[in-house]
């Protein structure tokens, strides 16, 4: 593997819910945080719930309003243009902040999805041997 | 229909990695304390910054540049974990 790529493994996170995983830093200026996020290539956009918008300094309405459709409806978002950071990889991607908060115990919904995520590395996921590789095109 | 907004191309990081290993092992050993909960655990040493029911309730309990060298993570419940993860979004 080339050193333009990372391997992760996701195994400990699929055994308790399946599904793939990456930890993935945020940051706006000075201000990062790094959370464990789902991958979801059926997303359009990479997904954070409106707690960040605040957590960042932004206003959450300054963003560009985006209308997201989902399984059982949609939901309204602002679109932020945001730090994320893999490993060691860094760029700068539209992100979606969501309406919504999980209710305290629910599942959080939060996702990397096509738009600065999969449009930025070639992606390949392993799930057999739960790995996910993400390989950037310099 | 919003404009598009594109971003920047990935770069290597100034800062070098962020390596979420010692956290993510911390929160495993720890995770039948934490069902349901939200943590904040400290990137290098692993240890418990903060725990809460909320992502809100959790950004508010730690101090701002604290937040920037933690791992957040929700640990799931046993209820979620029996059940089959479906179409992801719901309402």
């Amino acid at each position: 593997m080339s050193e333009a790529s990372f391997v992760y493994d996701y195994a400990a996170h699929a055994s308790r819910v399946r599904g793939v995983y990456l930890p993935v830093t945020f940051s706006v200026e000075s201000r990062a945080t790094t959370v464990v996020m789902r991958v979801d290539c059926a997303s359009t956009y990479c997904v954070l719930e409106r707690s960040w918008a605040p957590r960042f300094g932004l206003t959450w309405e300054d963003g560009d309003a985006v209308s997201i459709g989902t399984a059982t409806g949609t939901f309204q978002a602002y679109l932020h243009v945001i730090g994320i950071q893999i490993d060691q990889f860094r760029w700068e991607a539209p992100v979606a902040i969501a309406e919504f908060e999980s209710a305290p115990g629910a599942v959080p919904r939060q996702v990397l999805g096509l738009i600065g995520f999969f449009d930025r590395f070639r992606v390949t996921i392993d799930d057999p041997d739960e790995h996910i590789t993400v390989e950037a095109r310099f | 229909m919003a404009r598009v907004l594109s971003g920047t191309a990935p770069q290597m990081a100034a800062q070098g990695r962020v390596d979420t290993s010692p956290a993510s092992a911390w929160i495993e050993a720890h995770y039948e304390a934490f069902r349901g909960k939200w943590v904040a655990v400290r990137l290098d040493p692993p240890t418990l910054v903060a725990s809460a029911s909320t992502l809100d309730q959790l950004f508010d309990a730690v101090p701002e540049d604290e937040l920037n060298t933690c791992l957040v993570q929700y640990v799931y419940t046993l209820e979620q974990e029996q059940a089959i993860p479906g179409p992801w979004w719901q309402p």
